[in-house]
């Protein structure tokens, strides 16, 4: 891997880190809301889907570790897809014209399978209750994943519209951003 | 300040626990993670959790830079614990009843389990960040298997991350110096006003993939496919040990749990 | 002339959420329209003490209160059109496509309408020199310019207070007097001006009280020429005196010194009124 490319790994890495820990507690499931999305949608949308799935599974899972341990393998999974699939409808229409259209294509079908994973996580998973816990009802199942879906959508949206602008906001502000795909 | 309390909190001294193998104290991370899954007894999860916070204490911890790391896991437990009562309603004896809000002891006992756990599971990653350094660490997971432009990546990640914390909030310092006010207003509004925070930030991060790619070259990165260590980590005979008992236990309680179905 | 004081603070003291201890103790009282210096070896709580004239940090013992209004109830983003902060890392601020966009961003923020942005905007980037700049992108110009960027932003805002952290920082020999000349000016139309710097040259020419911390107290506090020209009084405080009041210190014995050298200005007096090369006509 060449330097540029290692750098780019490693600081993409600490910024998803960085804006998934400025998060603050809303769902008791879950745990907190995050801006984590806006970094991975916006190297989804400038760099590659590679680093944008990299990136978004190592960094979101770093801290999830921490801060909400639960959901950590299906944070593991969730980012990475996320950020694969939204970077790669990106690259497919990369010459369009139309970029906004194809970023917001983008960021709503990386946010889908996002909430997707949780939800069957949240119902499917955690209630196998492979760690015979007592209390495992009471955040797993039907129930709490269908409570939990608004709020991911919600961060999925907001980080997904933030992301657009942020990255509009990049390429006029700093142009050489250019050069950090390929 | 307290924002890097997580991520840069090695404690440089010399413990027993310093001297660990860090491959083998990333092992036992992920093994206690996987093992704080399977137990549920309240009693053994609290046990556990006493015998990781006096372990962490053996190691000469800086009471001030560990309890940044311990407040901000506890924070977090104390809310799920606030919250818990919203959910589950189920068991004698009732303690309060408030429309939707009915904490039961039971309930309560088992919102303490989950608290207990997610500390427990911390307490496994902060003991290893607390005792390795980022090369060290980095070396472990290399000799782990992972190839080693990811531990190069993963050690800058880890360098940046403090950075990156300390620089969004001095950031959303000067651009409230500047009248923008980034915690009124509606979601819109406030989805908007994160920008002037998000634009300086990305923007600094790419000053600093440009910076790192230069130095990495100048400094021969890349020039020769087989690399030599400075400083390489060989296990000894009490890694092994450690190693061979966790697992053992590991091994020991997943299996109690699925055949004898104990009251672990 | 009995204004109350635009900052009193009194029993001042402030210790980080990590324990240590910034601020021990601090009373002061800053009049209208006074030019501060804030000098003292870094550590000493000049910029923590700062920070509590904008709201970003509370006191955690004493009070101040700024145009009488208790800061530490003030929140930042609303009193920003009352007191000015220039940060010292320009690149913590930029984000505009142009230029003119990034002064007129706090300007909007303040609640002007687009007449007077736009009459501030190109007056003050006129008075800092980057005019040509207008329609540029603040993260492609240098480092110099990027900071007088962020300068002219904040002097756009008009604060009544005004804050500047190393001001001169980074900045070539032709901006350093673009921006000293702006200070000045801003001292002119009647504002406050704190400015907090290493550079004792820039200090003696711009500030008329300089105060000095250590170790989370002030240890000097009076008027600036007296204190930079004694060298006595300088290594007490652990700065280092202007070049010129070094050189005066050193040729002390030659020449006689009518009163204290601080500035070039005052060295040329000196020479003059003692008379050295030319005698009477020496004009003054």
């Amino acid at each position: 891997m060449s330097p540029k490319k290692v750098a780019i790994y490693g600081i993409c890495t600490a910024l998803v880190a960085a804006l998934t820990y400025i998060g603050f507690p809303i769902t008791p499931t879950r745990g907190y809301f995050n801006f984590g999305e806006v970094a991975i949608f916006f190297i989804a949308f400038t760099i590659g889907w590679k680093e944008a799935a990299i990136c978004g599974a190592v960094g979101a899972t770093m801290i999830d570790l921490i801060l909400a341990p639960f959901f950590a393998p299906a944070t593991l999974v969730a980012k990475a897809i996320e950020g694969a699939l939204a970077g790669a409808i990106v690259i497919a229409f990369i010459n369009s014209k139309r970029v906004t259209l194809v970023r917001t294509t983008a960021f709503a079908a990386g946010g889908s399978l996002m909430i997707t994973t949780y939800f069957l996580y949240e119902w499917l998973i955690l209630p196998l209750n492979l760690f015979s816990d007592p209390g495992i009802s009471f955040y797993s199942g039907i129930g709490p994943a269908i409570a939990e879906f608004p709020f991911n959508v919600v961060q999925a949206v907001a980080c997904g519209v933030i992301a657009i602008m942020l990255t509009k906001g990049i390429e006029r502000a700093y142009p050489r951003i250019a050069d950090l795909r390929g | 300040m307290a924002r890097t309390a997580l991520v840069d909190i090695f404690v440089p001294k010399q413990s027993p626990l310093h001297r660990v193998d860090p491959r083998i104290k990333i092992i036992s991370a992920i093994l206690l993670t996987v093992l704080c899954f399977f137990l549920s007894n309240l009693l053994v999860l609290i046990a556990l959790l006493l015998f990781l916070q006096a372990l962490i204490w053996s190691t000469g911890v800086n009471l001030r830079t560990y309890s940044s790391s311990f407040w901000l896991v506890a924070r977090f437990s104390i809310i799920l614990m606030i919250v818990w009562p919203f959910f589950d309603h189920l068991g004698e004896p009732v303690l309060l009843d408030l429309w939707i809000y009915k904490p039961t002891v039971p309930a309560l006992l088992r919102a303490l389990t989950v608290a207990i756990r997610i500390f427990a599971i911390a307490s496994g990653w902060l003991m290893l960040l607390l005792t390795t350094k980022h090369g060290q660490l980095v070396r472990g997971f290399v000799k782990l298997g992972c190839p080693y432009d990811f531990g190069i990546s993963l050690s800058i990640a880890l360098r940046y991350l403090p950075n990156f914390l300390g620089t969004i909030d001095q950031i959303k310092e000067a651009q409230a110096s500047r009248g923008l006010d980034t915690s009124k207003g509606d979601l819109v509004k406030r989805a908007r006003n994160m920008i002037p925070v998000l634009i300086p930030t990305f923007a600094i991060a790419f000053r600093a993939i440009e910076g790192l790619s230069e130095a990495l070259l100048s400094r021969g990165y890349g020039a020769n496919p087989v690399r030599t260590y400075y400083r390489d980590i060989k296990m000894r005979a009490s890694d092994f040990t450690i190693l061979v008992s966790l697992v053992f236990i590991a091994s020991f309680v997943v299996m109690m749990k699925f055949l004898g179905g104990a009251s672990f | 002339m009995n204004q109350p004081p635009h900052v009193s603070i009194s029993g001042l003291r402030f210790t980080y959420s990590d324990g240590t201890e910034a601020i021990r103790g601090v009373d002061l009282d800053i009049r209208h329209g006074e030019r501060i210096g804030l000098a003292g070896e870094n550590g000493c709580g000049k910029t923590t003490l700062c920070k509590h004239m904008n709201g970003l940090l509370s006191p955690s013992e004493g009070r101040i209160t700024v145009d009488g209004m208790d800061a530490s109830r003030m929140r930042t983003p609303e009193i920003a059109g009352k007191v000015g902060y220039l940060f010292q890392n320009p690149d913590h601020q930029l984000f505009c496509s142009t230029v003119y966009d990034e002064v007129a961003f706090g300007l909007r923020n303040i609640g002007l309408d687009d007449g007077n942005i736009k009459r501030r905007t190109e007056r003050y980037l006129g008075m800092l020199g980057i005019d040509n700049l207008s329609s540029v992108t603040p993260l492609t110009l240098s480092l110099g310019e990027r900071r007088l960027v962020t300068i002219a932003s904040i002097l756009a805002m008009e604060q009544e207070l005004l804050i500047l952290d190393e001001p001169v920082a980074w900045l070539d020999a032709k901006q350093t007097a673009v921006v000293a000349n702006a200070i000045k000016q801003a001292g002119r139309e009647g504002r406050t001006t704190i400015s907090v710097s290493h550079n004792m040259k820039f200090m003696a020419e711009l500030t008329d009280r300089l105060i000095v911390m250590s170790q989370g107290r002030i240890i000097l506090d009076g008027n600036t020429k007296d204190i930079v020209s004694d060298p006595a009084a300088m290594s007490r405080a652990g700065l280092v005196s202007p070049p010129v009041s070094l050189l005066t210190e050193s040729i002390k014995g030659a020449v006689q010194f009518t009163r204290k050298v601080a500035t070039n200005e005052d060295f040329v007096g000196c020479l003059r009124d003692s008379r050295i090369g030319g005698g009477a006509h020496g004009a003054r």
